[in-house]
């Protein structure tokens, strides 16, 4: 039976719903993230190709090398495969096109894609590679090859590597990305200035700019996974690549994901790390849901009904249910684990009462639904038997 | 367990099949689903409208 079978999907599956009781499946989501980057870039092209060329020179043809050459299936669960995706929507929300086309063909640059491209925008649109962040331009073009990938922008060339310190001292107008260096990983913090356009997040939060501090308290919520519960520390940084930082100064947790942008997440920079990595386990949680939601569905649809949702407070398909369960679920885990390593605290019991009433709420709706597929069911009793 | 539980996964084990069975076919089927995925989520607006946005706004202050 392939891993396409139900059956055999939702035994894979079990490592999405929660770290350490079985081994990660890593072969899992490398294929369903590469399968799902050479399907969007085909589908792109069908629908784009036209209008692609016309504005540019070899673009097309290194995007189709992408998929032919394998350089695709090593993309990673990142943004450019989302403003692909939104680039095959009636009403695409997030970038043009060619946009689209050229920042997917500058992240297969990066992994070592040899070719050449350019692009002309009829508007200064912006370009991004991983934490290097382009200011808006009308022109670009790209050679990647053995001496690394090599970029013109507006006639100023260099490596990209180096771009920063070439651009900015040509136009002090790079508008730098801080990062927060989670070991293999980069993590990179957005602020209004970096944040991709359109994206729904409440505008009014956003932080202007990130700080040093802002860093500081990221790192240090990724040290709190590390040293107190290292189970969720890998897992939480796998599927996260973006974070946009609002503004945490009114004692709220805010943070939200896009279910059509990979690995970007959105959080209250609190003061308190914990809290933080409490965000990071909750959003990292809806992005293994979405990646399992690419190749099957957790429900049947047979069940049309409104469940009432504690943690929102209104009515919820059983789908979302299971979403919001899934993250809860392992945000209660990852306390219990936290106040085994650290010892109880009255905040902590706090927080975990709390988590745990609604968590429980959560379950006695999904416990009696027979609408849950085998992949539904499958992360729904893995995560109760880990809360029992 | 509660019932249904036990029936949804005695559908689970009894659809295991060889290793090498499923190592043939394992991209593949991914692929198929995937491409199914891309092309109806194409027409599909209701699910940006309810999907796009997972969020989670939660009052931290312990008393």
């Amino acid at each position: 039976m392939a891993v396409g079978d139900i059956g055999e999907l939702a035994l894979r599956a079990r490592s999405f719903a929660l770290p350490g009781a079985q081994k990660f499946d890593c072969r899992l989501l490398d294929d369903i993230v590469g399968s799902y980057a050479e399907g969007l870039i085909a589908a792109f092209l069908a629908r784009h190709e036209q209008e692609i060329a016309g504005d540019s020179a070899g673009l097309v043809a290194f995007l189709q090398h992408g998929v032919s050459g394998g350089a695709a299936r090593r993309l990673q669960w990142q943004i450019e495969l989302g403003f692909l995706r939104d680039s095959l929507l009636p009403k695409p929300r997030y970038c043009t096109p060619l946009q689209s086309a050229a920042l997917v063909a500058l992240a297969l640059a990066r992994l070592g894609q040899d070719g050449s491209w350019e692009c002309c925008f009829r508007h200064p649109a912006s370009l991004r590679a991983g934490e290097i962040f382009i200011p808006q331009a009308r022109q670009f073009a790209v050679h990647a090859g053995s001496g690394g990938v090599q970029i013109t922008v507006n006639g100023a060339s260099g490596d990209l590597q180096y771009l920063p310190e070439w651009y900015g001292a040509a136009a002090n107008s790079l508008v730098a990305i801080a990062t927060a260096d989670a070991d293999d990983r980069v993590l990179c913090l957005l602020s209004r200035s970096a944040l991709p356009q359109n994206v729904l997040v409440d505008q009014q939060f956003v932080l202007d700019e990130i700080a040093s501090e802002h860093c500081g308290r990221f790192s240090a919520a990724i040290d709190v996974l590390g040293t107190h519960v290292p189970i969720y520390r890998d897992w939480v940084k796998r599927p996260l690549r973006d974070v946009i930082l609002l503004d945490g100064s009114d004692g709220r947790l805010r943070s939200g994901s896009f279910s059509r942008l990979p690995g970007t997440i959105y959080l209250s920079a609190v003061d308190h790390p914990a809290r933080l990595a409490e965000m990071l386990v909750h959003e990292a949680s809806h992005q293994y849901f979405h990646v399992l939601s690419l190749v099957g569905d957790v429900d049947d649809g047979s069940d049309k009904a409104e469940h009432f949702s504690p943690v929102v407070k209104e009515g919820r398909s059983i789908r979302m249910i299971l979403f919001a369960y899934h993250a809860f679920a392992n945000v209660l885990r990852f306390y219990r684990l936290y106040r085994d390593a650290i010892g109880p605290t009255a905040s902590l019991e706090h927080d975990c009462a709390e988590i745990e009433r609604d968590v429980r709420e959560l379950e006695a709706i999904l416990a009696d639904n027979r609408s849950l597929t085998p992949l539904g069911w499958s992360i729904f009793a893995e995560l109760r038997s880990a809360l029992q | 367990m509660a019932a249904n539980g036990e029936l949804h996964m005695d559908k689970v084990e009894a659809s295991v099949g060889s290793e090498s069975v499923r190592e043939l076919q394992a991209e593949t089927e991914i692929k198929s689903r995937i491409l199914a995925k891309i092309a109806a989520d194409v027409h599909d607006k209701a699910e940006l409208q309810t999907y796009d946005r997972g969020s989670h706004d939660r009052y931290t202050k312990s008393p």
